[in-house]
């Protein structure tokens, strides 16, 4: 209770501080909706009244959240509608029998229906800034006119003549068509930068390595360490920083092999940058930073959650992210997605594998599948990020200096 | 020797197919795939590498790393042991590889979840080291303030 009256004060006492920036403001309201979402969980089963009450308020923001949603299932009621009444239109007009009474006016009221229902959403749902919705605007202003000559000549003749029926099926046709790719189209918008080389590339990748073996991180963060070092060496570390983010967690119980890739890792910038945590790494909080740095520095994203570990992990993260983007949704950040991807190919955990030894030699080889064992390997362009960057032929290098505790599991998880 | 499973740790677009493979026992597969190597290489000085048959099938899978429709991504390994399915399907042998100049890294190491989001780490920083820094920045505000005068309108 006295979470949600802080995060209730919090809102009301924003006014009290008009200096604030946008920033501090949204990370505020965000703060506020996660705050009662924490309090409404941690309650649940407790005081139900003040469940109920908070209960309330996130359905009512989430109701707000979800209504896009509903208004797209909705909308994919109008292009049935539209051919609908394309063929009966052609069908009943067509047909060498009479019409009953009552047929045509169906028909015209139907069209009506379907021509405001059109208009509706043209002009106050769809995005206005588009060359079609002038189409769709004019389009809308014809439609009373064509309606009252279609009905002119229902009145006179019973039935419409062969080009008024292609003038009809074009008008509902075109209203349908639009309809129709408006239902269907991604509701997601890529933000991406095109630059003047024509390359197009993430604005920012953060690579989060949570693990339990410390010697998989002396094995491989050598490799980290090199391809980050190129990058520092073109972009500045500063720059480097605002594409590219590495953040790795070792979780080894192991406090010798710990201490001895702590030694190992002196001689790495990474590890001096701060991106080697020997800490567990608390998902929710990565995911909900991303999220807060979109927000707050970015009008829109579309972000992608790529995972790979174990299914039961897969599945906590899907449920945070879930959890993030009702968060997102309620704060009124639409423009920032978030997709998940998730690879979990090894099966579920099981039981601790015995007697994996670990090779402590390193041996990195190419080989040379055009047999032409050149100099001009050696050389590598600056896209090739290969760490070993030196070989052709084989080489050797040891990467590890410590030996592994024979014990040591080396096929847990991270987490 | 039979077919076994592992990630590409090279990203898609990479000159080489990268691997990390964990080596285990003598006994087991990769313990022998080490000793073969390691005693080809070692009586020629790597060059009756060469002359070893390889055979790659693949890739399958999901790629994480078709990134190309999304503006950031967050990209998690955790977890020993997951790899990028390589079932039986179509063979890629050595040669076809040859063919489109690619070069086979056999990089013995470990094979952790860490590998998919490696692979997209070596394709994100390999795209950004054929960018310029300095105009990359200028075309990223520009193209944000296009984005802001469309929505403004």
């Amino acid at each position: 209770m006295a979470k949600i009256f802080t995060a209730s004060c919090m809102s009301r006492s924003k006014e009290s501080r008009p200096n604030k920036s946008k920033r501090d403001t949204v990370n505020e309201s965000i703060r506020n909706s996660l705050a009662i979402y924490d309090v409404v969980k941690e309650l649940q089963g407790g005081d139900r009244d003040l469940v109920r009450m908070s209960m309330h308020a996130m359905h009512k923001a989430a109701l707000r959240a979800t209504r896009s949603i509903y208004g797209v299932v909705l909308l994919t009621l109008l292009p049935v509608l539209g051919v609908s009444l394309i063929a009966l239109t052609i069908s009943w007009n067509t047909i060498s029998i009479e019409l009953y009474a009552g047929m045509v006016e169906a028909l015209m009221v139907l069209t009506v229906v379907f021509q405001t229902c059109f208009a509706v959403v043209a002009c106050c749902v769809w995005d206005a800034s588009q060359f079609a919705a002038f189409i769709d605007t004019a389009v809308c202003l014809i439609v009373p006119f064509a309606n009252w000559y279609w009905l002119g000549h229902y009145e006179r003749n019973g039935v419409l003549a062969a080009a008024d029926i292609a003038t009809f099926s074009l008008v509902i046709g075109y209203m349908t068509a639009r309809a129709w790719s408006m239902t269907v189209k991604p509701r997601h918008k890529a933000w991406r930068a095109n630059n003047c080389s024509g390359i197009t590339c993430l604005e920012r990748l953060e690579m989060v390595w949570a693990t339990r073996s410390a010697s998989h991180i002396s094995e491989i963060l050598p490799d980290i360490n090199a391809i980050w070092d190129q990058l520092v060496a073109l972009w500045g570390e500063e720059n480097a920083r605002a594409v590219c983010r590495t953040s790795i967690y070792v979780t080894d119980t192991d406090e010798r092999a710990v201490s001895l890739l702590k030694h190992e890792l002196l001689n790495l910038s990474l590890y001096h940058a701060g991106c080697i945590q020997f800490a567990r790494p608390d998902f929710g909080e990565i995911i909900e930073s991303h999220s807060l740095d979109m927000i707050t520095t970015r009008r829109n994203s579309y972000s992608v959650l790529a995972f790979c570990g174990s299914p039961e992990l897969a599945s906590d993260l899907h449920q945070l992210k879930i959890n993030n983007d009702m968060v997102v949704a309620i704060t009124g950040s639409k423009k920032h997605q978030t997709e998940f991807v998730s690879e979990s190919y090894g099966g579920t955990k099981g039981k601790k594998t015995k007697g994996a030894i670990f090779t402590r030699s390193t041996v990195s080889t190419a080989v040379d599948v055009q047999g032409d064992n050149t100099e001009s390997d050696t050389s590598p362009d600056p896209g090739d990020l290969s760490p070993t960057a030196e070989p052709t032929g084989l080489t050797s290098r040891e990467l590890t200096t410590f030996q592994a505790d024979p014990d040591h599991d080396s096929l847990s998880d991270a987490m | 020797m039979h077919w076994h499973p592992f990630s590409i740790a090279s990203g898609p677009d990479a000159s080489g197919l990268e691997f990390y493979i964990e080596v285990f026992k003598d006994i087991a597969w990769t313990g022998q795939l080490w000793h073969m190597l390691k005693k080809e290489g070692g009586n020629s000085g790597g060059t009756s590498l060469k002359q070893i048959n390889i055979e790659v099938m693949g890739p399958y899978g999901t790629s994480s790393a078709n990134t190309q429709k999304f503006s950031h991504a967050l990209a998690i390994g955790a977890v020993t042991g997951t790899y990028n399915l390589l079932p039986i399907g179509v063979r890629q042998s050595l040669d076809d590889l040859a063919a489109h100049n690619l070069r086979l890294f056999l990089f013995f190491e470990t094979t952790t979840g860490i590998v998919p989001a490696l692979s997209l780490f070596k394709q994100h920083v390999r795209q950004l080291m054929r960018l310029d820094p300095a105009n990359y920045f200028i075309e990223l505000e520009r193209h944000q303030e296009k984005v802001r005068r469309v929505e403004r309108a």
